[in-house]
This record gives C-alpha cells, sequence and structure tokens, in this order.
C-alpha cells in the first residue's frame, strides 16, 4: 500500500463527499479502495450504493468499504473476555461476561476498534487508500492512539524487565517457589520469552508501531471545514491536537465555499488550501463527484 | 584464684542456657502457651509469596542476621566506665528478663494476629494514638542513629586506617559479589567463595596500605556514600553487603568466642567503678537508669519487635519455635556483647597501659586506671582520646586471636574494626533509605503548598536532608550525648512493644495470676528507667538545641503512653484472639 | 546408651548449622524481594489504577494484560489489606 489519505472534520462539513471524490479521481492512478471508519456510514448513500464490510468494486480500479466497527468491538471483547474467564478462579470474581455491553463503552476501546480497523485496512493490496474518518473528537483520539499507546508499552515493558530480573535473581539463588493464590497454583514467569505479558506487549508494539509508521510517513491528513466559526474552532483544536504527537495536516479543503471572509482567511494560514464551491444540490453519484474530485486532486498530488 | 575469660563466658553461656529452660520454657508454656497444633499464619495463609513456612534452624539463621547490627558491639564499650561486672549483669539479665522476653513475645503476638506488626498490634490493644507514637519513636531513632554511626565509624577510620582502605575494597567486593550473585547468577555457593576470599583479601590490603583522612574529610565521605548508596537499586550494593555482613558476624562471633574461652586470660578490669561513672556528656551517670540507653541494643532493643514481626512471623513454622528464634536469638546478640565485654576487661588495661603517652598529653595517668574510682571518672575520657570509640575493643579482639591462636594482633584488630564498620554502614544506607519514606509522608501532612511538595518530596531532597541533618549532628555533637540518645529512643520503642505484649498477656491471652506480672511488671520497669533517664538527661546533661528537643518530646510522649497504658488496662472487655 | 545419643547430638548440631546457614540463603534474597514485590505493586497500580483516579493506560492494554496478572493483582490486593500495617511490609530495612 503506498499512500493514505484521511479526511478528518467536523460532523456535516463535507468529509465524505470530499473523501469520494478524490477516491474516484485517485482511482485514474492505481487500485484505490475508499474505506469509511465513521460508525455512522455516508458511503454507501454518496456512492448511491448498497457497502458492506467487504470491500465493494464501485467502478474500474476502485473498491468502497464500511467497516462494521461495532461488530469489531464486539468480537474483540468477545475474545478478551473469553481469555480472562479461562483464567484464574480468582479473577472469575469479576463476572465480566455480564458487563461486556458496558465494556464496549470504556473509554478506549471505541477508539481501539477503529485503529485495529484501520490497521486491518492497511495490510490489504493497494495503491491508495482514502480513510473516511468519525468527527474530529473520536478521530484524534484514534490517530493519537499508537503514539500514547507506545509510551505506556515502553513504559510498561521497562517496568516488566525490572520484575523479571529481580525474579531470576531470587530465583538462582532459593530456587522456584509454587505461589498459591486462593488455593490454585499460578504460574510465575521469569524470563522474557516464557512471560505472556512481556508476549502481548511486544506484540502490541509492533502493532502500534505499523501503524505510526503509516501514519507518519506514508500518510496525508485533510481537514476538511465549512466557512462558518464552529467548523473552524474544531479544525483549529484537532490540528493543535496532532501537532504533539507530529502529525500535520497536508492541506485544508474548504467546502461550501461561497465567498471569502475572516474564516476563510484564518483557515488558507493553516496550509494549503483549496476551495470547493457550495453547489445547488448535493452532489452524489460517480460523475458529480468525479467533478468536484477534479479540483481536490491538485492538493492531493502537490502534497507528497 | 583469679577470674578469666574462660570462666565468665562459660559462666554466660550457662546464665543464658539455664534462663532459657526455666524462665523461657515458663513464658512459652504458661504465659504464651505455644501449642504445636495450632496453625501458623505461614500455613493458615500459605501463598509462597510472603506466608511460607521454614524450617527452624533456617528460619534462626534468617532472623538472627536480621536483628544482628553494630550497636551490640559500640555500647558495652561505653558502659566499661562502670566496670565489667555491672555491664555484664545489665547484659545478663536485662536481656533474660527484658531483651528476651519482648523478642519472643512481639513474635509470637504477632503470630496470633497473622502476621501484623507489633505497632499495629499496639494500636489495636492501646490506642490509635499509640501507633502513632511508635512511629514517631521510630523517626527520632533514624535520625540520631546516623549520627551516632557516622561518628563511630569516623572515629574507627581514623583510629585504624588500615579499616578504612579494607572497609572501600569491602564495599568494591560486596559490589562484586553481587553482579555475580544477581546478575551473572553463578550461584551462592561460588559466589560466597568468591566474596569470602575478597573479603581476606580486603583485610590484608588494608594492612598494607592504610588510608589516612581527617575525620570532616570522612564525614564530606560518608554523606556522598549514603546518598549514593541509598539510591541504588539493592541488588547493587546493599544486599550482597548485607549477605556478606552475616558472614562476618558468623565468624567473627565463633572465632571471638572460641578465641576467649581457650585464651583464659585473666581479667584485671574493675568489676565495680562507682555507681554514677563519668558516660554521658562528662557528667556523674547514674548506673540506673542510664544503663539501658548506653547498652542499648545488647541487651533489649525496640527495633527487634520489628523485625520480629516482618518477615519472621510469616515464615514461622510452628508455635514451638518461638522460642528458639525469638528468645534464643536475642540470647545470642547478648552472647555477643558478653564477648566484648570480655575483651576489654581481660586486655584493656594493658592496652590502656601501652598507649600511656596519648593518655599523658589528655592529662591521663594511665598507671592510676587501676584504681576503681579513677577508672570510672576517666574511662571514658581515655578511651576516645586513645582507640576511639569502638577502638578498644577492636584491640582487646585482636590480642584475643594473638594469644589464642598466634596471629598478628593487628589481624583481628582490623577485622573487628572492618565488623563494626561494615554493620553500620549498612545501617547508614537502610536507614537514609526508610527517612525518605518517613519524610515524603510528614511533608504531605506539614506543607501545603503544591509545587513546594512536589519539590520537597523529591526522592534525593529526603535523602539528602536526612544525610545532612545525620552527618551534621556527628559532626558536630558530642557523641557521648547522641548515643545514649540514640540509646533511648530505642529503649522507649522497646517499652512500648513490651507494654503491648503485656496487654496482650493479661487482656487478650486471659492470664491468671502470677504469670500475669511476669511480662507487666518488667515492661512498666522499663517505662519507669528509660522516662527517669529521659528527665535525668534533660536535667543534668543539659545537651545543645536538637537532642534537647527530642528527649523532651519523647518525655511528653512517654507519659502519654503511660495514659495510654492504663486506659488500656482498665478495658478489660477485649475478645480472645481467634484460634 | 551414650553412644548413639553422642552421635544424634552431633548430627542435630550439624543439622542445626546447615540450616543456619540455608537461612542465610533466604536473607541474602529479602531485600531484593521486598523491591521485587513493590514493583509488582506499581504495575498493577499502572495497569488498573484507573479505578482509583490514576491516569491509566489506553484501555485494550489494561484488558488484555488483565489474564496474565494474577501474583500482581494479589500483591496489589494484599498492598491494599495491610495499608494500615506498612511497617510489617519494610520491616526487612530496619537493620540497627
Amino acid at each position: 500500500m503506498r499512500k493514505g489519505y484521511i479526511f478528518i472534520g467536523k460532523g456535516g462539513v463535507g468529509k465524505t463527499t470530499c473523501s469520494a471524490s478524490l477516491a474516484i479521481n485517485l482511482a485514474g492512478t492505481g487500485k484505490t479502495l475508499i474505506a469509511s471508519l465513521d460508525p455512522a456510514h455516508n458511503l454507501g448513500d454518496v456512492y448511491g450504493v448498497n457497502l458492506s464490510g467487504k470491500p465493494e468494486k464501485i467502478s474500474d480500479n476502485l473498491f468502497a468499504i464500511e467497516v462494521d466497527t461495532d461488530l469489531l468491538t464486539k468480537k474483540y471483547l468477545e475474545r478478551t473476555v473469553s481469555r480472562i474467564k479461562g483464567m484464574y478462579a480468582y479473577l472469575k470474581v469479576l463476572n465480566l461476561d455480564r458487563y461486556v455491553d458496558s465494556l464496549k463503552y470504556s473509554p478506549g476501546i471505541e477508539e481501539y476498534s477503529i485503529l485495529e480497523g484501520l490497521t486491518d485496512l492497511i495490510s490489504l493490496d493497494y495503491d491508495h487508500i482514502v480513510l473516511d474518518m468519525p468527527p474530529t473528537g473520536l478521530t484524534v483520539r484514534v490517530l493519537t492512539l499508537p503514539y500514547t499507546a507506545l509510551i505506556w508499552i515502553h513504559k510498561l515493558m521497562e517496568l516488566r524487565n525490572e520484575i523479571l530480573s529481580r525474579r531470576r535473581a531470587v530465583e538462582s539463588i532459593t530456587g522456584r517457589k509454587c505461589v498459591i493464590i486462593d488455593g490454585e497454583e499460578v504460574n510465575i514467569p521469569i524470563r522474557e520469552k516464557e512471560d505472556p505479558v512481556m508476549r502481548e506487549l511486544k506484540e502490541k508494539k509492533e502493532k502500534m508501531e505499523l501503524v505510526k509508521k503509516f501514519l507518519s510517513e506514508k500518510c496525508s491528513i485533510f481537514l476538511v471545514a465549512n466557512p462558518e466559526p464552529l467548523s473552524l474552532f474544531e479544525g483549529e483544536r484537532a490540528i493543535d491536537a496532532l501537532k504533539n504527537f507530529g502529525l500535520r495536516v497536508s492541506g485544508v479543503i474548504i467546502n461550501k465555499y461561497t465567498a471569502d471572509n475572516e474564516i476563510t482567511e484564518r483557515l488558507e494560514k493553516i496550509g494549503k488550501a483549496v476551495k470547493v464551491p457550495l453547489l445547488s444540490s448535493h452532489p452524489h453519484g460517480i460523475d458529480m463527484l468525479k467533478e468536484v474530485g477534479k479540483t481536490l486532486f491538485g492538493i492531493a498530488e502537490v502534497s507528497r | 584464684m583469679a577470674l578469666t575469660t574462660t570462666m565468665v563466658i562459660g559462666l554466660g553461656l550457662i546464665v543464658y542456657a539455664v534462663l532459657y529452660l526455666t524462665y523461657g520454657r515458663k513464658l512459652e508454656k504458661e504465659v504464651v502457651k505455644a501449642d504445636e497444633s495450632r496453625d501458623t499464619p505461614a500455613k493458615k495463609f500459605y501463598d509462597g509469596v510472603d506466608f511460607v513456612p521454614a524450617d527452624r534452624p533456617v528460619l534462626f539463621g534468617h532472623h538472627f542476621a536480621s536483628i544482628a547490627g553494630a550497636a551490640p558491639i559500640v555500647g558495652p564499650v561505653l558502659a566499661m566506665a562502670w566496670g565489667w561486672l555491672l555491664g555484664l549483669a545489665w547484659i545478663w539479665f536485662g536481656n533474660v528478663f527484658l531483651g528476651a522476653v519482648h523478642d519472643y513475645l512481639s513474635l509470637m503476638a504477632s503470630i496470633r494476629y497473622d502476621g501484623r506488626s507489633i505497632q499495629w498490634i499496639s494500636g489495636k490493644l492501646m490506642s490509635r494514638r499509640t501507633s502513632l507514637l511508635f512511629q514517631v519513636f521510630i523517626y527520632f531513632v533514624l535520625i540520631l542513629v546516623v549520627a551516632a554511626f557516622a561518628a563511630v565509624i569516623t572515629s574507627i577510620f581514623v583510629k585504624t586506617p588500615q579499616v578504612a582502605t579494607a572497609s572501600i575494597l569491602f564495599i568494591v567486593s560486596a559490589v562484586i559479589v553481587g553482579f555475580l550473585m544477581y546478575r551473572a547468577r553463578i550461584g551462592m555457593i561460588p559466589s560466597t567463595a568468591v566474596g569470602l576470599a575478597l573479603l581476606v583479601i580486603s583485610v590484608w590490603l588494608g594492612f598494607q596500605y592504610p588510608l589516612v583522612l581527617t575525620a570532616n574529610q570522612w564525614y564530606g565521605v560518608l554523606f556522598v556514600y549514603i546518598i549514593i548508596a541509598a539510591a541504588l537499586p539493592v541488588w547493587i550494593l546493599l544486599q550482597p553487603r548485607d549477605y556478606l555482613n552475616a558472614w562476618i558476624l558468623w565468624f567473627g562471633l565463633a572465632a571471638g568466642g572460641l578465641a576467649f574461652l581457650i585464651v583464659n586470660r585473666e581479667i584485671n578490669w574493675p568489676a565495680y567503678t562507682m555507681f554514677s561513672a563519668t558516660v554521658v556528656g562528662g557528667k556523674p551517670s547514674p548506673f540506673w537508669p542510664v544503663i539501658p540507653l548506653v547498652i542499648a541494643c545488647g541487651s533489649l532493643s525496640g527495633f527487634h519487635s520489628i523485625v520480629a514481626s516482618g518477615t519472621t512471623s510469616k515464615q514461622l513454622k510452628s508455635e514451638l519455635h518461638g522460642l528458639t528464634i525469638g528468645y534464643g536469638g536475642m540470647l545470642t546478640e547478648g552472647f555477643l556483647s558478653t564477648l566484648v565485654v570480655t575483651s576489654i576487661a581481660a586486655y584493656g588495661m594493658s592496652l590502656l597501659g601501652k598507649a600511656g603517652a596519648k593518655l599523658a598529653k589528655a592529662g591521663i595517668d594511665a598507671a592510676k586506671l587501676s584504681d576503681p574510682t579513677y577508672m570510672g571518672t576517666h574511662y571514658v575520657t581515655a578511651m576516645l582520646k586513645s582507640f576511639g570509640k569502638v577502638g578498644i575493643f577492636a584491640q582487646s579482639y585482636g590480642m584475643g586471636w594473638q594469644d589464642a591462636f598466634g596471629v598478628d594482633m593487628k589481624l583481628g584488630t582490623i577485622f573487628a574494626g572492618l565488623w563494626v564498620s561494615a554493620f553500620a554502614l549498612t545501617t547508614l544506607d537502610t536507614t537514609n533509605r526508610l527517612a525518605r519514606f518517613t519524610w515524603s509522608e510528614i511533608v504531605a501532612e506539614v506543607v501545603g503548598d503544591e509545587s513546594a511538595r512536589n519539590m520537597l518530596s523529591n526522592r534525593w531532597v529526603a535523602s539528602i536532608v536526612a544525610a545532612l541533618i545525620g552527618i551534621g549532628l556527628a559532626a558536630t555533637g558530642n557523641w557521648t550525648i547522641i548515643w545514649p540518645a540514640f540509646g533511648g529512643a530505642n529503649q522507649m520503642l522497646a517499652a512500648i512493644a513490651l507494654m503491648t505484649a503485656g496487654l496482650w498477656v493479661r487482656n487478650v491471652l486471659n492470664v491468671t495470676g502470677i504469670m500475669r506480672y511476669l511480662v507487666l511488671v518488667p515492661a512498666l520497669f522499663l517505662w519507669l528507667t528509660v522516662t527517669l533517664a529521659y528527665i535525668w538527661f534533660i536535667v543534668v546533661v543539659n545537651p545543645t538545641a536538637p537532642v534537647l528537643a527530642i528527649v523532651a518530646i519523647e518525655l511528653l510522649l512517654a507519659i502519654m503512653l503511660l495514659y495510654e497504658f492504663g486506659m488500656a488496662v482498665r478495658r478489660e472487655s477485649e475478645e480472645a484472639v481467634p484460634a | 546408651m551414650t553412644k548413639p545419643s553422642l552421635r544424634k547430638i552431633f548430627k542435630d548440631l550439624y543439622n542445626f548449622f546447615d540450616g543456619f546457614a540455608e537461612g542465610f540463603r533466604g536473607r541474602s534474597v529479602e531485600f531484593i524481594r521486598v523491591e521485587e514485590r513493590e514493583l509488582e505493586n506499581v504495575f498493577a497500580i499502572l495497569l488498573f489504577g484507573s479505578y482509583i483516579g490514576l491516569p491509566s493506560p489506553p484501555a485494550f492494554l489494561s484488558l488484555e494484560l488483565l489474564p496474565h496478572v494474577a501474583k500482581e493483582l494479589y500483591v496489589l490486593g494484599i498492598s491494599a489489606e495491610r495499608a494500615d500495617d506498612p511497617l510489617s511490609q519494610i520491616a526487612e530495612f530496619f537493620e540497627l
């Protein structure tokens, strides 16, 4: 997968329209997949096609998919919970399966599922992947998740190694002791190789680094905004948040443009801007979108 | 027939053995009512983490290594001022009726309270305030012990520079052993072999290359040492050095005991000099109530109650093992102190005679020291001017080795000096770590401003402040005042523990009749002794600001303690400990 | 009957000193074990501290590591249970 294109912006500014338009034009230069990661999917509506959790062919070289993040979350939690239940009786007290539904809303689980969805996508064989993201708040958390996760993983791995090395020191003197918790014998790993915690941490580290690499090296991030205050403010805040993690916005798409005003001036200051005029009717269907796409193509090309 | 070392050591062993078998057993059977069939916490809560039953000799070794320190040596040296018989009397009878009882009951009470500390138990049996009192006395000990031991170490290093070299090399050896044992993990026996070999080399090289610095320079070095040592992960220095210390102790005790048993040298030190020998702060110090403060850990130590209710109580396999480990462990420590007194009683006179020139400069006539009254008033000055705070013991020990085994006395002297400084240095390290912990608690309570609090509770700040106070006090204070002040805090700590044990026996175990008083009376006697010592300290010794403040606060707290104790005695209705 | 009992005495004495030295073995790792327990405590707090208002790692880390940290949770539990008796946990460091 050579290039990624991420569209962020407040709900209703026209992210899906813009991303759909760009995708059509990109398809001319290579095999393109456009994926909607927004739990409230609009992609199918914009193309006028029924989309599913598997890539559907829209036209030559263009495929579209609406990722079912809810299902991903559900499956993820089921897997995790069953592994927890399979563990020590000691932990059964937590009675997790009755709380799977509320776990779904645990801070960070939704972000992680979307990130997993994204990770799955970037491993597919396409020249271009266009990503229609959820509303700004959630998107910023998703995009910055690899960075914060890696900081935690690094710290936890460090601490884990400190623990393991002390266990090794003690074991070499007193021999292996068996630990009994609540009547059950518990295995105490002392080496990295036999430690499931380290294994998990390493796995997650590789995954997060893969995504981080993708985001920083192969992706262009586009802010879609309207010439009105709220979408500007939200956009600026998102850009600030992403900047802390070294993620830069490649370009600004001023959608539903009518005339220059102080909002559009500020938007143009953010970066290379493109103005998409307000159309008399909502663009839909391949041909209309292709027209819109021509304008966008410009910044998509130049930004790399 | 003259009294010899062999007789004294032999007598000491007999006294301890007889009282262990009679008094100790009586405590076990009729007071504690130790029962093999009652599960100890090690069995009840077995988890392989903290609660693991250990065999009796193993736990004895573990416990003894934990309670061993430098204090049982330092105290008795100072107490020689009253004559060897008085010092020994406290070491023998104070130990058997107070010290060992204190250790044993702390252990057994902890066992019956699921491995909880004596501080917690005191909170339950008296009041929460008592538990806090316990904590305050611990703070005071932590401050004073650094000052007391730093002065001792410096004195050893200045008077016997060979020990300084040996100590530094010992630190290097410990680091090497730590690496081999815990990182390279070559196994305990090979690492120990290397460690012991390095120890011998350290002593020998120390012999060859003494390191001469001034006292203040050593204080500076100690300051830096404390900060660095307390910041390192334990496997690097603290753990391996503590381990090697245990071997030094074991060897020193065995070799010393053997030496003074077989050498059969006559004792020519005055048995009794005078009741109020000049000991503390250059003032006449009445043997009672001051003796516990001077001998401190050699006969009774509050800190042992903490150790007993730490790992030991969580690893005791059977209630019947408690006597050997708790009571017997403390008696063994008493044996160490007996050794110290005996060695000085045998060789001290001649050593002081040999140092006649130095003593003359200080205005002391060495020949007159054979007169008990002269000895009583001039011993402390003579000791400090000639060999330093522990030196007279180290030299006597060396003489003992020479006469018994035919080795150069310098060797034994350096070994003994290394022994004391090794333990003292470990104490400085661990105490600084503890002080950091308690410092951040105090800061959290007292400092309101958040940013100031964050800055102050930084662990480096805590470490430096604690070290500064300790070293500062050591360098500027009067050691003959600081040492008993340390002893005083330690002994009151023991009083709290013993009073708690007394309450446990009376209220909880429901022991009736005269057996009740077997613990209560000694506990109150101890409280009275230490409190009177505090008063005497403030009024007669009149120490300068920091020590005065500490002792004054301790006096107030002692009175508070008696009040709490009294209240608890009134409260008869304690439910029996669940079996 | 003196011969067998003398041998027994020596054997008992030997066993005693052997065990005594064995006690040094236990003591030789005591500080390290205290450190290990403290680190395990911290590890568990880092993972599940959100329940007491501490910033926590992304939920997926805590959830997926949960099955593997039984001992750490146990140590956390004991620490919390015995929080009113800190002395019994750091008793090793009182080396006087």
